[in-house]
């Protein structure tokens, strides 16, 4: 009994005391709480799910008995799983939960139907479920990230078309009128998704493509869901989350502008670059080249902003948990993107292109950038959100740890690994078992470093449902803990 | 307002907000607004411009491919080596008709009666080695006679045979019926001229689509 009154106290916190200088941030909290706890959740348990399986597919690697006798965990099951839990599961729902409170946060008025968008939510997560069942019944689709059986791909589509809408009139109703870089980012990440995820499933499930163009539009479609998606969801994130802890203007805000074209202009062509020495014209991978080394010019801009910003106030970070993440996935923003820049020339994917290594950077992308930051996001939204304490400021030191070990332990398993694997089979002279044998190494590391993700994920479940679920201390019930924020000063640069 | 603060400040598990939000928009907005002096992020922006540009215009020029049919080819070495093979020197195609010849005379029907020694069987189907019909000089008699079939009573080597053979060159390339008439011609001790396949084409079109010859057509060869 005392634990339910727990969650309605979570799901509807009243204050009696005295909260009269939040009364807009309280109140704005309060007319998203619904949808961003259904989301947090989600979130947090798809995270366990996708590191589970990553876990699995990894282990298959080096161990390949493990798991064996059962037919819906066999590795061409479990790696697909992995990929899309991850990126629908777990990003997908922690990056709208950021890009919602932003929306709210930012916009400056309580907003409305929350009881729609916790639907549109709901109906989302349950596709995905649907989907990872069909993958384990055997019915998936041969497209990289686009698995799912194709009767799932509609109830997605209607899911996210709700959602988008949801966002975009959130963003309608804004009582401030300027806009802020947050807001440019999440709906550039709203209306690319429609796009890209309607044009993929049309051109290789509705009305299929022919030969070559088909693998062309999946490796489009891969590379756009990290530029188009989840990466501009992240940096809103990270742009409203960089004053937010740290009281100081973004440093070189004037340019965000630039950084935002040049990346959508540039990121919606550069995935074709994984094509080379594929049976497509020269010319197309060359856009595809140009498009990746595009990226350098907004890569630039946006690291220096974040990482000067973030170091200028060092001291800081390291008390403020948020923040703290933010500095870690810029760090790993920077030198993915390196990666996928260098990575993505010729004479690095002859060879790199048919090893580990993009798999192993698209991870680093995907756990250390998004996942870090939005983890950081959602440990600066839950006290605001249900007025209560973060429970274990030590579960929080284990996450963040295990979390950081784990990156350092996938990148030197799979992009060190990858380049290393890519030497070995351009020597035609080598014996393709000694090149399993000396991969066995890395895809140990790489398993180490998902069971310390795991660890991570855990940590990161047992603090969300502890807060959840917990009773409210004396402070908590009767004052508000947020202080009303000071005004950020205007500083010349 | 100020002592709270301060304790607020200890509290560890929660982030505090050190910017309002309507503050954050309108801050930023006016940084975008107001002229600004240049800055690091200004310079290091322009020299990744640059550094794009300059990358771009070269790589393209570079890498742009050609058109159809080696678009698929962007390394020079490759196009060159494409190209080179394009313009090779080519002289004329020689063909080895006594192979040719060799392998079609199992795989037609021609074995089935003649024999692959070439004798025939005796009262049913004529002989080829030493056959006149064969070995005439003008190889254009054998040639006739794979192209339109041969019907009706025939003495060969001196036996009378009355028979019929179809026409099977007319399903043949001029290639693979010079190539059986230059086998016939130069096998089981025939010491005959071969046949090109330019000489199978000529008596191609001179004879047309036919019936096949009888012995009293081809008399004129043996006057």
């Amino acid at each position: 009994m005392n634990l339910i009154s727990n969650i309605c106290s979570s799901l509807c916190s009243s204050l009696e005391g005295d909260a009269k200088n939040r009364e807009t941030p309280r109140a704005i909290d309060e007319s998203i709480r619904l949808p961003l706890l259904a989301l947090i959740k989600s979130a947090a348990i798809w995270m366990l799910i996708a590191t589970v399986f990553g876990l699995i597919a990894s282990i298959k690697l080096h161990t390949p008995s493990f798991l064996n006798d059962c037919p819906v965990l066999t590795y061409g099951k479990v790696e697909p799983i992995f990929w899309n839990t991850l990126i629908l599961g777990w990003l997908f729902n922690s990056g709208l939960a950021c890009a919602v409170f932003l929306l709210g946060r930012l916009g400056g008025r309580p907003l409305g139907q929350g009881i729609f968008l916790t639907i549109a939510v709901s109906l989302w997560n349950t596709a995905v479920v649907a989907g990872v069942i069909g993958i384990m019944m055997g019915g998936q689709l041969p497209f990289k990230w686009l698995e799912f059986p194709p009767y799932i791909a509609p109830i997605l589509f209607v899911a996210f078309l709700a959602i988008g809408v949801w966002c975009a009139m959130a963003f309608r109703d804004r009582a401030n009128r300027s806009t802020y870089a947050s807001q440019w980012w999440i709906l550039a990440a709203i209306f690319s998704f429609a796009w890209i995820y309607s044009a993929a499933q049309i051109m290789l499930v509705c009305a299929p493509a022919q030969g070559a163009f088909q693998a062309l539009v999946n490796s489009w479609y891969v590379e756009n869901v990290f530029g188009l998606l989840i990466a501009p969801l992240t940096f809103a994130t990270i742009y409203y989350l960089i004053p937010k802890t740290l009281g100081e203007a973004v440093v070189g805000y004037r340019y965000s502008g630039v950084a935002f074209w040049t990346w959508i202009f540039f990121a919606s062509f550069a995935g074709v670059a994984k094509m080379a020495h594929g049976p497509i014209p020269a010319w197309v991978v060359s856009l595809g080249v140009i498009g990746s080394f595009g990226l350098l010019l907004p890569t630039t801009t946006l690291s220096i902003q974040f990482l000067s910003s973030l170091l200028s106030r060092f001291s800081k970070i390291w008390d403020t948990v948020s923040a703290r993440y933010l500095l870690v996935g810029c760090v790993v923003f920077t030198i993915v993107m390196l990666f996928k820049i260098f990575g993505s020339l010729r004479g690095s994917l002859d060879v790199v292109q048919f090893s580990i290594f993009d798999s192993g950077v698209t991870q680093l992308a995907l756990f250390g950038f998004a996942g870090l930051v939005f983890t950081g996001g959602a440990y600066f939204i839950l006290p605001r959100l249900l007025n209560k304490q973060l429970p274990s400021t030590t579960l929080i030191d284990l996450q963040f740890w295990a979390q950081v070990m784990g990156l350092v332990l996938i990148s030197i398993g799979l992009i060190s690994g990858g380049i290393h694997q890519g030497e070995l089979m351009n020597g035609s002279t080598t014996d393709m078992l000694v090149v399993v044998n000396t991969m066995r190494a890395s895809f140990f590391l790489t398993s180490m470093g998902l069971s310390f993700l795991l660890v991570g994920a855990v940590a990161y479940n047992v603090t969300f449902f502890w807060m959840i679920l917990s009773g409210r201390t004396e402070e908590e019930t009767s004052t508000a803990l947020i202080e009303e924020s000071p005004e950020l000063e205007y500083t010349a640069s | 307002m100020m002592s709270d603060e301060s304790q607020q400040h200890n509290l560890p598990g929660v982030d505090e907000g050190k910017a309002s939000d309507e503050s954050i928009v309108k801050t930023h907005a006016r940084i975008r607004r107001e002229p600004s002096n240049g800055s690091p992020v200004l310079f290091f922006t322009s020299l990744a411009l640059i550094t794009v540009l300059v990358f771009s215009w070269f790589y393209l020029r570079r890498y742009m491919g050609e058109k159809e049919p080696q678009m698929y080819l962007h390394e020079r070495e490759d196009i060159a080596l494409y190209r080179d093979w394009q313009d090779r020197p080519r002289g004329p195609i020689v063909y080895d008709y006594y192979a040719i010849g060799e392998k079609l005379y199992t795989q037609m029907a021609c074995v089935g009666c003649h024999q692959a020694n070439g004798e025939g069987l005796a009262g049913q189907f004529p002989a080829l080695a030493g056959a006149k019909y064969v070995t005439h000089e003008d190889p254009a008699l054998p040639t006739k006679v794979i192209l339109a079939g041969l019907t009706g009573p025939v003495t060969v080597k001196g036996n009378e045979f009355n028979g019929v053979m179809v026409a099977f060159g007319a399903g043949m390339t001029d290639v693979q019926v010079a190539g059986i008439v230059t086998y016939i011609r130069k096998n089981w001790g025939n010491e005959t001229s071969e046949v090109t396949n330019d000489q199978v084409a000529a008596i191609r079109a001179e004879i047309g689509t036919r019936a096949p010859y009888t012995a009293a057509e081809l008399k004129s060869y043996f006057e």
